[in-house]
């Protein structure tokens, strides 16, 4: 559209390009509001159940031909806003006085319930309708106004989304939907910022741009919110990755979490059951400032973490006194990838979903699950090899060992010396979400010396480093525990707040052994709600469509089936795609950027390959020339001609007024040649040589990624 | 030969699959040895594939809705059902269980129909007929479960189950003494057989009855007695709600707690939410009703004849008040600091929002409850409910509050004083207020005096009107301290300070910027504050002791009775004069009214 708008100018058709300019004054007027809309129903869709959408339409489009009234009419802006404000009253009163007149008419309830629904609409209605009003108003009045209104958008934008900050976005029914309602929106913006004519505020423009990445960054932001928060506000010990929940391979100790209640999967396991611990991680690597985090011994020697696409045996390590058990797994709201499992699983069978199913992974898992009694323990002899020495780091903490040889003092045996550590925590500690800060920072030790109050990880903590500086190998586990009095018809429902850490103990060839040193003593002034959020016709709703999908549920085959031109193939196919990149948002967000960024600046550099004939093939070298200096900050400014600026980059070093004059002699001159093409070659490699010597490769990089300036290079 | 072989194959095939069909019997056994062992896969599996070898015996769809029934999957249990019902079960237990899943899961008119199925199949069937009518009561089709539970008595005699639901049905239709005669043969038949469980459960609704026409001292001896037969939740929530009319917080919080600890439904949640709202304590109440509201399980209301409407509607009221009075309680709340006053402020603003949010939702629900009424022409209680869901439109809340006391007085005529206090709270009339002082009972109606005080203080404006205003805010904290702040004001209070350091008394300049800021804040909690010993109506001393160490000394008068009501000795937070201040008066404020 700028090349447009250069052609027609040199041209000199001035009516044609007034006439342009309505027409893009018309898109960008339309173009906002279709944003703004946007933010509205965005907005609507949490408070649905309150406001009518049709009211809601009708304020929005009565704000924006009032706006454009205003303006039309040259009302300055503090008698328009006085107005403005009255306008709704003025609705108000008149529209209770029909209502009083219906009611005269024909009494009845419906005349004396118009107030009420009236009111219902109207108060929600107001604020939507005086921020519409306001923004399109000075929009239309002051043109760099537009500029600022992006970023208003963008900051409303978050504001929509940050209540629904708390792990995922609830008012779209897919995340896909809101991953491209999100790029549509800075789509529009950018259209928005790219048309608008910002009069004399013009270097403005360049500065807007920020304002695109900054709309990414924000959404970052609001993302790293997530991260951020997930600690506090995911259970403890989860992190979400953008949708869905999952755990963080490694654990920090907090100052304080919070706990939310989001149902997560469900679970199935047969026959009657007491405490049940689904893994998701083992943690065996410890160092003071980082806590226990997944190591690559991890890695090497516990089970896979993720659900295979097909039936996959693990390798049975041949615990002794074990049990099969068989489980499975109904994931809600968590990481469709993650494999969770009673310990220790040797069997995974991921399961066909159904259609229009309400889980996003359904999988089967046989575990060997430790049968053995605490008798048996008692005659374990203790460990004495090497080989689990990496089981044993506790970071040399002497305290720590100080307070675990005084709780196993006159403890005999391996195990004794276990439990003491366990019922000492258990008994000794207190359960809140608030353990509070540690004033040196070392926050294992307000625990178990000062505050004696904490979560599930700092009495994991404890008990692993207990039992290491005693040369007891262990290491923490996280996964849920489920609690077995919430069973309906053999299925648990596991919430984010069941997110637990434990602890396992090496007992040799009866394997790693668990123990749980969580207090379930409650420290006083916390307020914790585990349970009482049992959803149960949620609940029941999901076991009934389990059962009726049992027959479905067969082992996904290996082999994929081929493309047969199936439209539920292809759109499952499309929305695990989108699936896919929503939860890579990361990535996908930059390499977005990068596209975009690619597209703009290279746009030249291709059109001058697909060009026709030689005219255009030199005016694409110039401008993709202009495009390289503008990303550097070299503008040329609004006074200067075409061939002024060539000789000022001249005298900077850059080689740009041979390429000029051809460029101006591809537009003006009547016979332009292949030989004057040729030169035009020459002088473009010399101006791209002048510039690479002028900016090393990583200067040339950043230039590249600069968004700024880049469309200025088009007037 | 290959035709031969192929032959014999063919042969052992059929002998193999004719042995994996098992007996319908051993399907049976099958199914409860493994519902026996909590193996509920397994049954479902095995109840799935009896019913798929032996599609038309419909005992394995009985077992399996038996099973979800246990389980309360009603709408697997439903299908399951149907499906026996459809091969052909039309036995009175499956019919049954078809009607009662029905109302399990709030289909009322469904359940209803089968109920009346049943009754044609099946007419002597006694328990169909009690169920029926309940039914009928539930779905406020009244003079249907009337009619139809007189038709069952005549059939059977007094029986104590059908005399119950009858008492039950006349007490919705505002029949005292036709309710009272039916709950007391059904007692009287309980008594008689010994059926303990169930006299309480007639003293109950008796108990209930007799709170609804204002006869408090029954409603208390009948409560009394469901208790003693039986200890169940429901009497005690009972005994709460007399307890709590009489202002008598720590008895009512005692016999919901007790409630609570046997309960089954969100009722006593409920009533403990609604005695925190009323002494003052929000946040406990908000905590309380909002873990009701995410509370989903709602087939308890099939015994309680209420439905979703009514239930979400009395949430959402309760929501409301909790939230429009913690807007008053933080306008009130001394602060001092620009991020405290930034977080006050949008603390203000997000209780206002939700308060509207609830007070909407509360309208909105009671319009829909008010029209289900007028369907089945339960006029009273619908023009209540228009009443309420249009409070703030004067001449429509007026013209359904007279219709309901129309109707309403003529069946008991002390409600009259209830419709005062409504018009005198819409046209804001000191006069109409007044006047209901006199009408309430001064033990059992304490909690209708107090909504009457706390609606006329803030309309007694003006210095004319200082004395009374002060006599009232007086009276209503001697009923419930927590009533004041949270509508937007404090008791009128007589302060005295002494300011001190190291023993001597302190420079004026200092002390008299703190007792500036000290008064400032109070006043800024809703008190009317002076230092003038002796003016009329300041009952509350409150006297001031800040010492040099900067522990404070803090003693609550009771001019009128001459007592020290609490005493406090106080350290303050903070080093900036302003913020201790602050402190202090945030104190004293816990102190006095005990809110939060």
């Amino acid at each position: 559209m700028m090349i447009l708008t250069v052609t027609v100018k040199y041209r000199g058709e001035r009516q044609k390009l007034e006439g342009y300019s309505a027409g893009k004054k018309f898109t960008v007027f339309v173009l906002r509001n279709i944003v703004l809309y946007f933010l509205l129903f965005n907005i609507f869709l949490q408070v649905k159940d309150q406001v009518d959408i049709s009211f809601l339409s009708v304020s929005f489009l009565l704000a924006v031909v009032l706006a454009l009234w205003f303006e039309k009419s040259g009302l300055r802006f503090l008698p328009a806003l006085l107005v403005i404000i009255a306008v709704p009253f003025i609705i108000r009163v008149s529209s209770f006085l029909i209502f009083r007149a219906d009611q005269s008419i024909s009494p009845g309830i419906i005349s004396d319930f118009l107030f009420f629904n009236f009111d219902k609409d109207f108060y929600p209605s107001l604020v939507p309708f005086l921020i519409t009003w306001l923004l399109n108003f000075t929009a239309l009045r002051y043109k760099s106004f537009i500029l600022v209104e992006v970023a208003v958008n963008s900051i409303f934008l978050l504001l929509v989304f940050w209540r629904q900050a708390h792990f995922r976005i609830t008012i779209y029914p897919h995340p896909s939907l809101f991953a491209a309602s999100v790029i549509l929106f800075v789509f529009a913006e950018i259209i928005i910022i790219l048309i608008s004519d910002t009069g004399k505020f013009k270097p403005l423009l360049s500065y807007t741009w920020v304002l695109v990445p900054l709309v990414l960054i924000l959404l970052f932001f609001v993302f790293s919110k997530y991260s951020e928060g997930a600690v506090k506000t995911g259970g403890g010990l989860m992190k979400p990755t953008l949708f869905r929940f999952d755990f963080s391979n490694y654990i920090k100790l907090e100052s304080e979490i919070e706990v939310s209640d989001d149902l997560v999967l469900l679970f199935r396991k047969q026959g009657r059951s007491e405490r049940i611990l689904l893994r998701r991680f083992v943690l065996s690597g410890y160092s003071t400032g980082r806590g226990f985090y997944r190591s690559d011994e991890d890695e090497r020697s516990s089970p896979p973490v993720t659900v295979p696409d097909t039936v996959i045996v693990m390798k049975d390590p041949g615990y002794k006194d074990r049990t099969d058990v068989k489980q499975e797994f109904f994931f809600i709201n968590f990481d469709p990838a993650s494999l969770i499992a009673m310990n220790y699983p040797v069997k995974v069978t991921p399961l066909v979903n159904w259609d229009s199913s309400s889980f996003l992974r359904i999988y089967r898992v046989n575990s060997r699950v430790t049968s053995v009694l605490a008798m048996e323990l008692q005659d374990y002899p203790g460990y004495k090899g090497k080989s689990l020495k990496y089981y044993m780091d506790y970071g040399n903490d002497d305290d720590i060992k100080r307070l675990a040889e005084k709780i196993t003092e006159g403890k005999n045996t391996y195990y004794g010396k276990v439990k003491a550590i366990e019922t000492y925590l258990k008994k000794n500690y207190l359960y809140s979400l608030k353990p509070g800060i540690a004033e040196d920072g070392n926050q294992l030790h307000h625990f178990l010396f000062k505050s004696k109050k904490g979560y599930c990880s700092y009495f994991a903590f404890a008990m692993a480093l207990m039992c290491r500086s005693l040369g007891i190998p262990a290491r923490v586990a996280v996964g849920f525990f489920v609690n077995p009095d919430m069973e309906v018809l053999n299925f648990y429902e596991v919430r984010a707040n069941q997110a637990h850490a434990w602890v396992e103990v090496n007992f040799g060839d009866l394997g790693w052994i668990e123990f749980d040193p969580t207090s379930d003593n409650l420290a006083p002034g916390e307020n914790l709600r585990f349970g009482t959020e049992f959803d149960f016709p949620k609940f029941a709703g999901l076991i009934e469509e389990i059962l009726k999908n049992q027959d479905k549920l067969k082992a996904v085959q290996k082999t994929s089936a081929p493309f047969k031109g199936d439209i539920t193939l292809f759109g499952k196919g499309l929305k695990a795609g989108f699936e896919f990149l929503a939860r890579i948002w990361y990535l996908v967000l930059p390499a977005f950027y990068l596209i975009f960024i690619s597209f703009i600046k290279l746009f030249y550099l291709f059109g001058f390959f697909i060009a026709g004939n030689i005219r255009a093939k030199v005016k694409f070298l110039y401008r993709y020339s202009l495009a390289k200096l503008y990303g550097a900050g070299v503008v040329r400014k609004g006074t200067e001609s075409r061939m002024e600026y060539a000789v000022r980059l001249e005298k900077m070093g850059f080689r740009m007024l041979k390429l000029t004059k051809s460029y101006l002699g591809s537009v003006f001159n009547d016979d332009f040649s292949g030989i004057d093409y040729a030169e035009a070659l020459e002088a473009y490699r010399s101006m791209r040589d002048s510039f690479n010597k002028r900016y090393p490769v990583i200067l040339r990089a950043v230039i590249f990624l600069n968004p700024l300036n880049s469309f200025r290079s088009k007037i | 030969m290959v035709y031969l072989f192929l032959f014999l194959l063919s042969l052992t095939g059929a002998e193999s699959v004719y042995a994996e069909i098992k007996s319908p019997g051993w399907y049976e056994t099958e199914a409860r040895k493994a519902i026996e062992a909590k193996n509920y896969e397994n049954a479902v599996t095995v109840l799935k594939e009896a019913e798929k070898n032996y599609p038309e015996v419909h005992k394995f769809n009985l077992l399996l809705a038996d099973l979800y029934y246990d389980k309360k999957l009603f709408k697997l249990a439903l299908e399951e059902y149907k499906k026996a019902e459809n091969k052909g079960d039309e036995s009175y237990y499956t019919l049954n269980q078809i009607a009662r899943t029905f109302g399990k899961l709030n289909r009322d008119a469904e359940s209803i129909t089968y109920f009346k199925k049943i009754l044609k199949i099946y007419p002597d069937s006694m328990e169909i007929y009690d169920d029926l009518g309940w039914m009928y009561f539930k779905s406020h089709q009244l003079k249907k479960g009337e009619a139809i539970v007189l038709k069952a008595m005549k059939r059977y005699g007094n029986n104590r189950a059908l005399a119950m639901t009858l008492g039950t049905i006349y007490s919705g239709l505002y029949n005292y003494e036709k309710a009272k005669e039916y709950y007391l043969i059904s007692i009287k038949s309980a008594l008689k057989e010994k059926d303990d469980y169930f006299a309480s459960i007639a003293y109950y609704n008796l108990s209930l009855l007799e709170h609804n026409f204002y006869h408090f001292n029954s409603a208390l001896k009948y409560t009394n007695d469901s208790i003693r037969m039986a200890d169940r939740a429901p009497g005690h929530l009972s005994r709460g709600e007399l307890y709590q009319a009489q202002m008598n917080f720590k008895g009512a919080m005692a016999e919901y707690r007790a409630a609570l600890e046997s309960d089954r439904t969100p009722l006593s949640k409920i009533n403990i939410a609604i005695l925190y709202q009323k002494t003052g304590r929000l946040d406990s109440a908000r905590r309380y009703i909002e873990n009701v509201l995410s509370s989903r399980d709602l087939s308890w209301m099939f015994y309680y004849g209420t439905d979703l409407e009514r239930h979400f509607k009395d949430i959402h009221e309760i929501l409301a008040d909790c939230y429009e009075g913690l807007v008053n309680l933080e306008l009130g709340k001394p602060v001092a600091g620009i991020i405290p006053k930034i977080k006050s402020i949008f603390l203000v603003l997000k209780y206002r929002l939700l308060g509207y949010y609830h007070r909407q939702k509360f309208r909105s629900y009671s319009i829909s409850v008010g029209k289900a009424y007028l369907n089945e022409k339960d006029y009273l209680d619908a023009y209540w409910e228009f009443y309420k869901a249009n409070e703030k439109y004067r001449d429509i809340a007026l013209k359904y509050l007279y219709l309901a006391r129309g109707i309403e007085i003529k069946i008991t005529p002390h409600s009259e004083v209830y419709y005062l206090q409504e018009e005198g709270k819409i046209k804001k009339s000191v006069k109409l207020l007044n006047e209901t002082l006199k009408g309430f009972d001064g033990f059992w109606e304490r909690e209708g005096i107090v909504e009457s005080l706390r609606s006329m203080i803030p309309l007694l404006k003006g210095r004319s009107n200082a004395v009374e205003r002060r006599e009232r805010i007086n009276r209503l904290y001697s009923y419930n301290r927590g009533a004041l702040l949270q509508y937007g004001f404090g008791l009128p209070l007589e302060v005295g300070f002494r300011f001190t350091k190291a023993g001597a008394v302190e420079k004026d300049f200092r002390s008299a910027r703190k007792k500036r800021l000290i008064i400032r804040f109070l006043k800024k909690s809703g008190s009317e504050v002076t230092e003038t010993a002796g003016e009329k109506g300041f009952r509350y001393r409150l006297f001031i002791q800040w010492n040099d160490s900067e522990n404070i000394l803090v003693r609550f008068i009771d001019k009128k009775k001459s007592i020290v009501v609490y005493e406090k000795k106080i350290k303050l937070k903070g080093k900036r004069l302003k913020v201790q201040c602050a402190d202090l008066v945030n104190r004293i404020i816990n102190l006095i009214y005990k809110v939060g």
